[in-house]
């Protein structure tokens, strides 16, 4: 009796586990690895594959207001296809881009502010903007590249420089 | 005895081979996630790049703003980047006056935003000790008060030639009225 039961008992053989096994970590590891980078999003890069976050810390820019003349110069090597406005009224604060608020900026610097050129604005709405702020915090915006082709990216705004209202 | 003779599992061998296996795509998986955030070298000048503003006379008369510049780095340098205020109370230059250049291809020429120094051979071509001396045109710019000179360079980053700004070796003079 126990004979019998014994040659009927049968099973997955340990090659048939160990491909299941092999299947089934790789499967699930593609799973998590698709699920956590919808999370990270894919990387922008600048300058030969570099994170464009690290990039956002090269940018070097004076930036200047000084009797109804908002200017930026671009110091550094990494061009600024924009910048943003934070502005800061009391306690709330809004952000603005500068292609909204200056059509200087739109007709002139459509590619943005390569390395050395001067961006010089009197008029409105910007000044007027700038004007009635309390604080504005002036933030680049760089052009990177992903698998998914060119994209602007906003950098952080410890990257960002201070405008110095009189 | 028979069930215990008859338990059977991964062997030793294809264990380690998974275990590797599964080490090896994980360790690839966070290189390529992380590759990106490796900081590498940055585009920018050498320490030693510096330019002098020897002098810089502005003529009324012509309506002429001549500087003369010194290389006195430790690196040659191709040219600079030149801005002005005709503002005189202004701290901050924001007028470009390289496409004010007088005589562009003698000397110096315009590049781009840039003054391109014609000193020598090579992409950098003025190099340390030398002088040289331009001319600008400020009719439609006005009198200038102060000037900027940023130094260039072409420069080799990751095996391309790249054009750069010095923005940290830049110079500021105020205008003297001949």
């Amino acid at each position: 009796m126990v004979i019998e039961i014994k040659g009927v008992k049968k099973g997955v053989s340990p090659v048939v586990a160990t491909v299941l096994l092999v299947v089934m970590v790789i499967i699930i590891g593609l799973i998590i690895f698709l699920w956590f980078r919808s999370f990270t999003g894919d990387a922008l890069t600048k300058f030969g594959g570099r994170n464009i976050e690290l990039v956002c810390g090269e940018v070097q820019m004076l930036v200047n207001y000084d009797r109804g003349e908002f200017s930026i110069t671009n110091l550094g090597n990494v061009p600024i296809y924009s910048v943003e406005l934070k502005i800061t009224e009391g306690r709330s604060h809004s952000t603005e881009s500068i292609t909204d608020l200056s059509s200087k900026w739109k007709e002139n610097f459509k590619l943005g502010l390569r390395q050395g050129q001067i961006f010089s604005d009197y008029t409105n709405p910007l000044i007027e903007t700038i004007d009635d702020a309390d604080e504005v915090l002036v933030i680049p915006v760089l052009i990177g590249t992903s698998s998914e082709g060119d994209k602007t990216h906003i950098c952080d705004e410890k990257n960002g420089e201070e405008l110095v209202l009189n | 005895m028979a069930m215990l003779r008859n338990k059977k599992g991964v062997s030793v061998m294809i264990g380690y081979i998974l275990l590797v296996v599964f080490a090896l795509s994980v360790s690839v998986g966070i290189y390529s996630w992380l590759r990106s955030y490796v900081p590498g070298e940055g585009l920018g000048c050498p320490d030693g790049v510096s330019l002098y503003l020897k002098s810089a006379i502005y003529n009324a008369g012509a309506n002429e703003l001549t500087i003369e510049i010194v290389n006195n780095g430790r690196f040659s340098v191709a040219g600079y980047f030149i801005h002005m205020t005709d503002d005189v109370d202004a701290e901050v230059p924001t007028v470009d006056l390289s496409d004010e250049l007088k005589d562009s291809g003698v000397g110096a020429q315009k590049l781009g935003g840039s003054v391109f120094i014609l000193s020598g051979d090579g992409d950098n071509s003025f190099s340390p000790g030398s002088e040289s001396t331009q001319v600008f045109d400020t009719t439609d710019t006005g009198r200038p008060y102060l000037v900027r000179i940023t130094p260039t360079r072409q420069q080799n980053v990751d095996e391309r030639q790249r054009f750069v700004g010095c923005g940290e070796a830049r110079t500021e003079q105020v205008i003297i009225a001949e």
